[in-house]
């Protein structure tokens, strides 16, 4: 296990930093989806657009936030793709 | 589209092709419209409007049909991401979304929204952990990913059969859909609207495939978007000034929660509620001293049927409770069951309803933060494991164009969610002005319209004539497809609504069927009994077990088992114990092996099953079982089985695994084959073998 071939070690890398990003990402939407919620009736004191905020998260909020995180994967991990070289267009 | 049409068209004929569609369609609308003013009748406007979309689907199946099995089932890997993206997000809206979920929030205000972020933050682990290892993987179905990753006949078996279950649960409840709209809008009966929303669906999977459910449901996408914008952006211009329902609905829901609060205290509304009350307390004792009190009920009517005549009252109130003696339950075990849900709707009634925007009001009713998250939970979990929705992976171009049509997806799919809280909202001001405080006899036509066919119903408890809150229940399935008669809108604009709710379960329905067809013809036919099958072979019987399915699903439909909402969470909770752990630790783990996922998924799959059987139902007739509810383990409901069913799958995988021994080195090679791109796997296997430990 010991001496990698430059090879592992490009494919450890790779997967290392995608599941870096998978990892944040996926806090970003626990965030969200659950810890939010939990405390929507605190946020309901809140408000944007002129709704209550604990309302507006769990209709549209969070919505648009899934939208942002999915967008930045596919920007992030073709990025990587790149920079690794091993982009398949 | 044929080959010499793509290569005039190139890569432009995707867009084109939309984009005529919705040309097409709008003309065509617009025409009926002016039809409608020459006095064009509403029944043969419904019939445009269903058989147009029927149209459609034959066409493009027509138009795409195949013989070739890559081609049948992943539509030749070449689909871009924005067009992928497109299809892909039709298959997703469902009869649930189009239908149910403005329905859903209508009824439980804040309750509700569990859907709308359950269904989209499923995306997010869509997107991130599995989309681009399937497309990775591209084979054709989920079973042959676990049967590789894992090894061995037994897991694709049990893998198929959760697709099967959790496919064919979602796939009546789009029929049930299907009905509905045939029913009400062509007034045909429930039972032949199923059918034949059916048949439509039939001809273009059964001849094209994958590869003709993507241009059909592009074209579906269109109709069912405009039909949803268009009557609640009429709405919203007409009652506010402002025609951006979406982005400025919190004018309308301070108007709402004003009239709520007003028209709720009233007190005639608290009495009617006092006698709901009543009414419950008085079902409870019957409940509690059944067999006896059924006699005794069926007795007291008899009494009084008896003292009525006698006194000269009016036939029509003498024939009602005729008629109400003879809907007595037969037996102590079917009166234990329906006054079990008469008790539950009238305490539901007898409640002062709650703000539309006020998180987790009615513990009781099922309604805590608990009930909430364990929803939003098991929806997230089961978006990101339906077996039609991940399939759809295996037919895209690449692994980068599979992370941009998740993207894609979400953002067809957002265009329509955006807009459901503003129909609940709307409706409901709707419906407390022009409603409550009515006479019975000058009520709007749409209530009549819809009480007919038994989903919107007056019970003038207090008997003044007049309409109550908590006297009409307003089917939460509905909402959606009545919002153009609420509104005053002309009658074609209906007829698009439920063009668009037809386009949103057909195309659903299809990419189930579709899914349930390749799981038995593929994995169980092909995989398991007869590897020798020549192709077409395979495509007939993937054929004929489409039809059979088609016509099993429609067969459970008329019976109405539930409400759409309801067998759709059922779908998400048993996809998401059985399949999303071993699918997840697939990839991730790479110490997950035969036996833990075959125990995790069976685990999963029992519990999830258990729980919603004994749950819901208290008797199923059918099988002869009775009397075999249970009281929710804190106080979840069933929808949210999978809270319990999911953490038993990944328990039940993470230790069998461990206590057994580790994979051999062939699952080793397959995740690495999942996890780096394809050339740097690929240096690997020339270069890297030797060091392989």
């Amino acid at each position: 296990m010991s001496d990698m071939t430059p090879l592992r070690l490009q494919q450890k890398r790779y997967w290392q930093k995608t599941l870096w990003l998978t990892g944040l990402l996926l806090a970003v939407w626990f965030l969200v989806t659950f810890v939010a919620t939990f405390f929507s009736a605190a946020l309901n004191h809140l408000t944007f657009l002129d709704l209550p905020l604990g309302y507006f998260m769990a209709a549209q909020g969070s919505l648009i936030v899934y939208i942002v995180l999915i967008a930045l994967y596919a920007f992030l991990m073709n990025r990587l793709d790149r920079q690794f070289g091993v982009d398949e267009q | 589209m044929s080959n010499r049409l793509r290569l005039i068209l190139g890569e432009y004929g995707p867009a084109l092709f939309v984009a005529l569609f919705a040309v097409g369609f709008t003309l065509t609308v617009l025409v009926l419209a002016w039809l409608e003013q020459r006095g064009m009748s509403q029944r043969w406007i419904g019939y445009v409007f269903l058989f147009l979309t029927l149209l459609v689907f034959s066409l493009v199946g027509l138009f795409t049909r195949t013989s070739d099995i890559a081609e049948y089932f992943v539509a030749g890997r070449r689909v871009p991401a924005v067009y992928s993206g497109m299809s892909s997000g039709t298959d997703w809206l469902s009869a649930a979304s189009f239908i149910g979920l403005a329905g859903a929030l209508y009824q439980s205000g804040y309750q509700g929204l569990a859907f709308v972020i359950g269904w989209t933050g499923g995306y997010v682990l869509l997107a991130l952990l599995m989309a681009p290892y399937l497309r990775k993987f591209g084979q054709f179905t989920l079973p042959d990913f676990l049967a590789t990753r894992y090894g061995g006949h037994a897991i694709r078996l049990i893998g198929a059969v959760a697709v099967i279950l959790a496919s064919l649960v979602y796939v009546v409840a789009q029929v049930y859909g299907v009905g509905l709209i045939t029913s009400r809008f062509i007034t045909l009966q429930f039972e032949i609207g199923v059918y034949l929303g059916l048949a439509g669906v039939l001809v273009c999977s059964f001849l094209g495939g994958m590869r003709a459910l993507m241009h059909a449901q592009a074209a579906q996408y269109v109709i069912l978007l405009i039909a949803y914008i268009t009557p609640i952006t009429i709405l919203s211009f007409d009652r506010t000034g402002i025609p951006a329902p979406p982005v400025l609905y919190a004018k309308a829901m301070h108007q709402l929660v004003d009239i709520e609060n007003e028209v709720f205290n009233r007190p005639e509304e608290v009495a009617v509620r006092a006698l709901y009350a009543e009414r419950a307390k008085r079902l409870e004792q019957q409940i509690d001293n059944l067999p006896g009190s059924l006699v005794e009920e069926r007795k007291r009517m008899g009494d009084q049927i008896e003292k009525m005549k006698a006194s000269g009252a009016s036939v029509r109130d003498i024939v009602l409770l005729e008629r109400e003696r003879r809907a007595l339950p037969a037996t102590p075990q079917l009166a234990h069951a329906k006054w079990r849900n008469d008790l539950k709707d009238a305490l539901h009634r007898s409640a002062m309803p709650v703000s539309d925007t006020e998180p987790f009001a009615l513990p009781d009713d099922g309604q805590s933060r608990a009930n909430f998250l364990a929803l939003i939970f098991c929806l997230t979990i089961g978006t990101a494991s339906l077996p039609h929705l991940l399939m759809r992976y295996y037919s895209i171009a690449s692994v980068s164009q599979a992370r941009r049509s998740v993207f894609w997806s979400l953002f067809f799919v957002a265009l329509v969610y955006l807009l459901a809280p503003a129909y609940a909202v709307f409706v409901k001001l709707e419906v407390l002005k022009h409603t409550i405080g009515v006479p019975l006899e000058s009520l709007p036509a749409w209530v009549n319209a819809w009480t007919k066919i038994g989903l919107v119903s007056v019970d003038d408890i207090n008997s003044d004539h007049l309409l109550q809150w908590a006297e009409l229940t307003i089917n939460p399935d509905v909402i959606v497809l009545a919002t153009p008669e609420i509104a005053g809108l002309p009658y074609v604009i209906s007829g698009m609504v439920a063009a668009g709710g037809l386009a949103a379960a057909l195309s659903t329905a299809e990419g189930l069927l579709l899914s349930i067809t390749s799981a038995l013809s593929h994995d169980i036919y092909f995989k398991m009994l007869r590897p020798d099958a020549s192709s077409s072979w395979r495509l007939i019987v993937s054929k004929s077990v489409m039809v059979a399915v088609a016509i099993l699903a429609a067969s459970i439909a008329v019976q109405r088992p539930a409400s759409i909402v309801d067998m759709v969470a059922w779908a998400f909770s048993i996809a998401g114990a059985a399949l999303f752990p071993a699918l997840v630790l697939g990839v991730f783990w790479p110490r997950a092996n035969r036996a833990g996922a075959l125990a995790g998924m069976i685990a999963g799959l029992s519990v999830t099953v258990f729980y919603i059987a004994r749950v819901k139902f208290d008797s199923i007739p059918l099988l002869g079982w009775y009397g075999i509810g249970m009281h929710p383990w804190f106080g979840i409901d069933a929808a949210a089985a999978g809270i319990y069913g999911v953490p038993v799958g990944f328990v039940t995988n993470v230790l069998v695994s461990l206590l057994t021994k580790p994979p051999g080195p062939e699952s080793q090679q397959f995740i690495e084959r999942l996890r780096y791109p394809r050339i740097l796997y690929n240096r690997a296997e020339t270069s890297g073998r030797a060091i392989d430990v």
